[in-house]
């Protein structure tokens, strides 16, 4: 019975983060893909191809980003969420699809239940990209990571994000594993007069 | 039966940036092959300016494909160009019907266009991906070429 509740939770999710993905306003997908690519290749530039700054920039722009795309989110999507594994579910089911148009999985738990991976089968943003070799420690989407934990930070959830692993580097799925640092209660200042 | 034995992009400095070549041939002809592709570049040049000088907004250069360019001995080159100046030969043995090269030709471009998307690719450089090697390989395998 338990399953059954869980398999109808899931469905419940799917359809939540479709009806919000048919809210959201489109872009051409292509010019999406080819700006972002550009952002990497100047961001590569501009740093003389260090790939452990690129992938740094590239999470705080992430999170730049995460920080001020949770209230479209919320706004959007309606689905509450009482517990960590709730964020996990609605991350992968609504949150990746209003935005990227793609689902993720999550996949891999750990015991604590502070830790889970997503998976997605399908990255849009390296849809034409290849990787060369000299690029190979570029965790090419890691902007990705810097969204979730921006968004997750603004409401309440500290975490660390990071990719596992990658298609464009030939793994067989894209792996981002996030992991609960601590909740954040908000604690209001008491104002002295 | 019409056989397609080579497949060249040129880029807009005349740089070669694919050529490969498929089926039974011998190191001689391949290298003669090649060589014939880029001198097949100026009969393109010529053919380009003569369309852009009769129709100069350029209004009937529909989809820019030349037709067969150049003859060469049982061979015929094959030629199709873009506005960014981007020349894609196709080299047969044995004349062959447009309509098939003309799509093939398409197809090329549309790969070629795939390519120039990935950030990584410096344009103007030769193309080394793998993945763009066997999308040609298969579109050559894949085209039935048939006699006009």
């Amino acid at each position: 019975m338990a399953m059954q509740g869980q398999r109808r939770d899931a469905m419940a999710l799917t359809r939540q983060g479709e009806r919000a993905f048919e809210k959201m306003e489109k872009i051409n997908a292509e010019l999406f893909v080819v700006t972002y690519g550009s952002l990497v290749m100047q961001l590569l530039q501009d740093n003389s191809d260090n790939v452990d700054v690129v992938n740094k920039e590239l999470d705080t722009i992430g999170y730049n980003i995460g920080v001020r795309l949770i209230d479209e989110y919320l706004s959007k999507s309606m689905t509450p969420c009482k517990s960590f594994k709730d964020t996990a579910e609605a991350t992968a089911k609504v949150g990746f699809k209003m935005f990227l148009g793609v689902s993720a999985h999550v996949h891999n738990w750990s015991e604590d239940g502070k830790s889970y991976s997503l998976i997605l089968e399908d990255n849009p943003l390296t849809t034409f990209a290849e990787l060369p070799d000299r690029y190979s420690d570029l965790w090419y989407s890691n902007v990705l990571c810097g969204v979730i934990r921006g968004a997750l930070e603004m409401v309440s959830w500290k975490v660390e994000v990071a990719f596992v692993k990658d298609q464009l580097k030939g793994a067989d799925c894209t792996e981002i594993r996030v992991t609960l640092l601590k909740q954040v209660s908000e604690a209001f200042r008491q104002d002295d007069d | 039966m019409p056989q397609l034995v080579a497949i060249a992009i040129i880029g807009r400095h005349s740089i070669p940036l694919f050529v490969e070549t498929y089926g039974d041939v011998s190191e001689e002809t391949e290298l003669w092959l090649q060589c014939t592709m880029v001198s097949s570049l100026d009969p393109i040049e010529e053919r380009v300016r003569t369309i852009l000088s009769q129709d100069p907004k350029g209004a009937g250069f529909d989809n820019k494909y030349l037709g067969a360019v150049m003859p060469a001995g049982e061979y015929h080159v094959h030629a199709a160009t873009s506005n960014t100046l981007v020349k894609l030969l196709a080299i047969t043995r044995g004349t062959a019907r447009d309509m098939e090269l003309k799509n093939l030709l398409r197809t090329l471009h549309d790969m070629y266009t795939d390519q120039v998307c990935n950030p990584f690719y410096e344009l103007e450089t030769p193309i080394t991906s793998a993945t763009f090697r066997q999308r040609v390989g298969k579109l050559v395998n894949d085209t039935q070429l048939k006699q006009p």
